[in-house]
């Protein structure tokens, strides 16, 4: 059996060179496929390339690249020649381009990266003719060497790195997730049965490559198991939705993953008039992972959806995290997601899920991530790491053999999380009857439409503007099910009694924060200084502030 | 041009589209690097342009990065207005 992740693409591609890895639909409607002989033969350019800029067995390369084939080629070029890929975001257009090089070139001498792979519109973005970045050297993908390369002879062992995810945040807090071949493999092999994957099998994604399930399901998985992926890009989703359904219709496709905002999105912004005669009936997994899955989103979905094919079986759940590759746990036809209403008195101030029937109100729904995977266990702990039983809420903490080697060259943080082989993973969450509910979070983290944000960079940000009173901010999460995501809440004191509300002020917030973060703030409110409530030690509180929001603007609690 | 399309747009991203509706909106504002509207609120931008003017942008021109104001937007619209 292959032990590593180069050797399982060129055994596919020894055996079926033409067999399709990846379509890539482009937004003007080309599609560029890409075979495993593809794969190899520009993967070899790309890993010649970057041989020849020093990278060695073992070296980190950044890739920084749009959607587009050679993305997938340049991150397995870097495998083949034994390299650790990192997949990093492509800088968005409102980003502050100073802020974003200094940012990026921090990471590079952090992590000691040896090779950026990118385009020349990234490059010119973080200065023309740049051929050096932090530690590494540029190579754009555009300007690789027409010759054709050989394989790389390097054979990397099972233990060794294969690549790096990071996770979202400002340099200060992004972490990398280091993932050996042998994790990679044992993820995918026990994640695999659970899909009841074939090879008939045709997985379809529009999610970006930085993010874990983009890599890791929609791009890792189908390398391993040979279920050929339509990838759509990410930025042509989110103006364009239907094309995920087009591509579906056209290409018979089966699987998918999506945050829960999607299945929102879809049901309410595709316009008829875009889907015309598309079928769906050929789906048989809608995987709703990476952020809080609502039971009142797949309801809205099949709604919207039956009529095209849609069926209750095929919406199914996951809870994932990097730090295991992937999958802890998956609903799926076999085991179908749980669906549970809570006593909410007893969830909120005990942490004990005791269900209720449909009559009895108040109640709070949550719905289950489905059952453990192969080799995998949790455990519900408390503050002091104490096992607590079935139906209490605790931090969720994970024993699996998939687990991350570290977050790269940070053993400090690495200790905290990993533990005698658990890995603590700052989820709530309790067990029922074998299923995993998660319920909320322990770690300061916002999800928002499955995107990352620690509410410390944003905080951080705010501070610093002008006018905003330094260290009074507070970025709060709210839940919003009608958009089936969080609300981004910014709650700042201002220096000055006149600047309360200011528009010119709040339009500094804003600017600032979308050029430093690529974030939009929901709802802003400037407010006078010693509104925000602090705990006895000084520290700014978010439940209290939350709470205090509720009451003042919308005139309710929690 | 379109007659009218610069008001009207101002009104409709003022109005429903903007996190801030007190923030004036005028044909050179930033929309998207401003941090006044996310890029999940351009479909509605386009769903307006489509419904109120007639004129279908396509995908690969229908960019954040080519929508950020509405001169940009009109500009858009022009190109596509008789495609």
């Amino acid at each position: 059996m292959p032990e590593t992740l180069k050797e399982v693409v060129l055994e596919h591609y020894r055996r079926e060179p033409e067999r399709l890895y990846v379509r890539c639909l482009m937004p003007d409607g080309a599609v560029a496929p890409v075979t495993y002989a593809d794969l190899v033969a520009r993967g070899s350019q790309f890993a010649a390339a970057l041989e020849a800029r020093g990278a060695r067995k073992g070296d980190i390369v950044i890739v920084i690249l749009p959607h587009s084939a050679d993305l997938f080629c340049a991150f397995f070029g870097a495998v083949l020649g034994g390299q650790v890929p990192s997949i990093l975001a492509p800088p968005s257009f409102k980003l502050n381009r100073e802020h974003y090089r200094e940012e990026l070139e921090a990471l590079l001498r952090r992590i000691d990266a040896r090779v950026v792979v990118t385009d020349q519109e990234t490059a010119a973005l973080v200065g023309a003719n740049v051929d050096r970045l932090g530690t590494a050297t540029v190579l754009l993908a555009g300007e690789l060497p027409p010759d054709a390369a050989a394989v790389p002879e390097v054979s990397p062992a099972a233990d060794d790195l294969v690549l790096l995810q990071h996770s979202s945040g400002s340099t200060g807090l992004k972490k990398g997730v280091a993932l050996s071949n042998r994790a990679v493999l044992q993820q995918i092999r026990n994640y695999a049965p659970t899909l009841r994957l074939a090879k008939d099998d045709a997985i379809v994604s529009w999610l970006p490559l930085y993010h874990d399930m983009g890599l890791i399901a929609c791009t890792i998985l189908p390398a391993v198991t040979g279920v050929p992926v339509t990838a759509i890009s990410p930025l042509q989703w989110v103006t364009r939705p239907s094309v995920l359904l087009k591509a579906i219709s056209d290409y018979r496709c089966t699987l998918t993953w999506m945050p829960n905002f999607a299945y929102e999105f879809l049901a309410q912004r595709v316009r008829a008039s875009q889907i015309g005669e598309v079928r769906l009936d050929s789906m048989r997994a809608w995987i709703n992972c990476a952020e809080p899955t609502i039971a009142q989103s797949h309801r809205r979905f099949l709604e919207r959806f039956e009529a095209l094919g849609v069926t209750r079986e095929s919406l199914w759940t996951c809870y994932a995290m990097a730090e295991t590759v992937f999958a802890v746990s998956q609903a799926s036809e076999a085991a179908p997601a749980r669906i549970e209403r809570l006593e909410r008195e007893a969830f909120q101030t005990r942490g004990a899920a005791i269900p209720v029937g449909e009559d009895r109100a108040p109640a709070v729904e949550v719905m289950s991530g489905g059952v453990l995977l192969a080799s995998t266990q949790v455990r519900i702990v408390d503050e002091r790491r104490q096992e607590l039983e079935d139906r209490r809420v605790g931090e969720i903490a994970i024993h699996c053999d998939s687990l991350f080697t570290g977050y790269f060259s940070d053993p400090e943080t690495t200790a905290k999380a990993l533990s005698d082989g658990w890995y603590y993973s700052g989820d709530l969450g309790y067990v029922a009857d074998g299923h995993v509910f998660i319920t909320g979070r322990k770690k300061d983290l916002l999800i928002i439409a499955g995107k990352n944000y620690y509410p410390q960079d944003i905080e951080r940000v705010v501070s610093a503007v002008p006018g905003v009173y330094p260290g009074r901010v507070v970025a709060l999460g709210l839940d919003d099910p009608s958009i089936g995501t969080q609300r981004l809440i910014v709650l700042a004191e201002v220096e000055t009694e006149s600047q309360v509300d200011d528009p010119a002020l709040a339009a500094a917030v804003r600017t600032e924060l979308a050029g430093e973060l690529d974030c939009v703030i929901d709802d802003l409110r400037l407010l006078p200084h010693m509104w925000l409530l602090k705990t006895s030690s000084g520290k700014i509180a978010r439940a209290p502030n939350l709470h205090r929001f509720l009451e003042t603007f919308h005139g309710s609690r929690t | 041009m379109v007659p009218d399309a610069p008001e009207k747009l101002a009104r409709f991203i003022q109005s429903e589209v903007a996190k801030d509706p007190r923030q004036p909106v005028m044909a050179a504002t930033p929309l998207i690097s401003s941090g006044l509207v996310d890029s999940f609120s351009l479909i509605k931008v386009l769903a307006f342009v489509e419904d109120e003017f007639g004129i279908v942008i396509p995908d690969e021109a229908a960019t954040a990065a080519a929508m950020d104001s509405i001169e940009q937007i009109v500009k858009l619209m022009d190109t596509y207005a008789n495609a």
